[in-house]
Formats: structure tokens, C-alpha cells, sequence
């Protein structure tokens, strides 16, 4: 059953990996991403942030829906972070997923600055208000003891 | 009930709690030593120490071993409920902060002195040979 699902640029780091993952009782990760099997860096520094006794799952957006969709994941606890937010609303809106936490995004040119480490182009501004507007909660919430801030 | 301080030489334990703050999401207290606005750390602490109810802990995290800080702070552990760690990283705070409450405090000790030791590691001479996992 998923727990979460947050959008990260970073995928798996300190943060997600201790407090997320220990405040929701996370026994598996799924990081949505096209990018990070191609870095075989990025793969080491994700595998040793993975929690003692936690599966650590890789996949792109489109395998991650068949995924979730065939129920191999319904018999974990399971936490998703999406690397950007394209990909958080596809995964959001194919599932029928009724929350969806921005966490960090990457900072940049022509980006709209949200929260303190959320940053949006206008087009993904536009899919997150969309989904807000289908009854999605988008919140941006840094860890689990900050404070939640709905978009 | 536990109380976490750290304290060290300038202000490296301002900067570890910053750090630990952004991660755990409290921020542990601290007493920056030897600095211009300095408050007599040493006074303060023991303040803190004095105070300790029964059943309660405070645990002091200090820079280096063999320091003044640490050895200014070596004679609050005679008192019950004060226990010193020093060599603070990150890694050490964190295993602190996150530990169970009811966990037995020498166990918390020994588990953070572990995690502090564990997480010291020359990144280029890691392989992880476990591969990425499936459903």
C-alpha cells in the first residue's frame, strides 16, 4: 500500500531515507526515474542510503504504474519518490493517488521559487494546479515534523 | 526523558546542530566554545546536569578527545544521568536523536559510538555488491 508519494530530485538521500521512511514505517522504496540506472555513481550513493531491512526498487514511470496497477506492491508499506514532478503527476493521476508532497526540486533558470527548496518551471506549475483541481492534495513538506504547505 | 547538548571548540557544534536539525527536525542545543560571544559553557552545562531529575539523562556530545572542552566536561559524569560522548559527527547526533526513548541509555551509548565509527569511510573503495531489488 503506498504510503507516500513525494517528488525528489535527489531520489534517496538523508532526509527521505531516515525521517520519511522511519515516520511512516517504510518497508520499501520505489524511485521513479529514467535517469539513474544510466549513473553507476548515483546508484552506489542511493543503495547506501537505503534503511536496514527496506527494499530499494528502481523503475521508470511507465513500469512503475504496471507496477503498482498488477499488485505486486499492495503487501508493502511502501514509499514513492518520483524524480520530478512530470513524473509525480503522471504517477499521481494514473493511480487515482490522492496526495502528493513536492520535496525538493531542482533549482533554475525561468523557475518560480515555491517553498525554500521548491522550484517549478510554469508548465509544471500548471500540472500540479491541475491535479489540485481533480482533488489531489499537493503539499510541499520538507520532512515530517515541518510544517505542511498546500500549494 | 533525555536531554542532548553539544559543545565544542569555535563553532563546530553549531554547525553539526544546524545540521542535525535540518535532518532530524529538532534542533539539539549547543554552547560554542572560546568564541567572541562566548557563554562560559562549562557553568551552563552543569546547570543543566544539576537539574536532571530522577530517571533523566543528559547526554553531552564534545569535539575531540583530549581537548579542553571535553576536559572540562569530564567531571559532570560523576554525577547519575550525565554521560559524555566525544568525537561528535553527524552520524553520532543522528543515532542519538533517532534512538528509542526506551531504549537502555549504555545501549544508545554503544550504538551511537558504532554509527559515529561506521559512517567514516574513504567513499572511493566502495563497492556495494547487493544489486537493486525487485517487488
Amino acid at each position: 500500500m503506498i504510503e507516500c508519494v513525494r517528488v525528489d530530485y535527489r531520489l534517496l538521500h538523508g532526509q527521505v531515507a531516515v525521517s520519511w521512511c522511519s515516520a511512516l514505517g517504510i518497508n520499501c522504496i520505489l524511485l521513479v526515474t529514467d535517469t539513474l540506472k544510466n549513473d553507476p555513481i548515483r546508484v552506489t550513493s542511493v543503495k547506501l542510503a537505503k534503511p536496514e531491512g527496506c527494499k530499494l526498487v528502481v523503475k521508470n514511470v511507465s513500469e512503475s504504474i504496471e507496477a503498482v496497477q498488477s499488485g505486486v506492491t499492495d503487501k508493502y508499506k511502501l514509499m514513492v519518490v518520483c524524480e520530478t514532478v512530470d513524473e509525480g503527476a503522471a504517477f499521481v493521476k494514473a493511480l487515482g493517488v490522492k496526495s502528493l508532497n513536492i520535496g525538493n526540486t531542482r533549482p533554475g533558470d525561468g523557475k518560480e521559487k515555491l517553498d525554500s527548496v521548491v522550484y517549478v518551471t510554469p508548465e509544471e506549475k500548471e500540472a500540479l494546479l491541475e491535479l489540485k483541481g481533480a482533488g489531489t492534495d499537493v503539499y510541499m513538506q520538507m520532512i515530517p515534523d515541518s510544517k505542511k504547505i498546500k500549494l | 526523558m533525555r536531554k542532548v547538548v553539544l559543545c565544542g571548540h569555535g563553532r563546530i557544534s553549531e554547525g553539526i546542530a544546524s545540521a542535525a536539525g535540518l535532518i532530524a527536525g529538532n534542533q539539539p542545543e549547543y554552547f560554542n566554545a572560546y568564541t567572541d560571544e562566548e557563554i562560559p559553557f562549562a557553568g551552563k552545562i552543569r546547570e543543566l546536569a544539576e537539574t536532571l531529575s530522577e530517571g533523566d539523562a543528559l547526554i553531552i556530545m564534545t569535539d575531540l578527545f583530549g581537548g579542553s572542552v571535553n576536559n572540562e566536561l569530564l567531571n559532570l559524569t560523576r554525577k547519575e544521568g550525565v554521560h559524555l560522548l566525544c568525537g561528535m559527527n553527524l552520524a553520532m547526533v543522528l543515532s542519538v536523536l533517532f534512538a528509542d526513548e526506551k531504549a537502555d541509555i549504555k545501549e544508545v551509548m554503544a550504538d551511537a559510538v558504532r554509527e559515529a565509527k561506521e559512517g567514516i569511510r574513504y567513499c572511493n573503495e566502495l563497492h556495494t555488491d547487493e544489486e537493486l531489488d525487485e517487488f
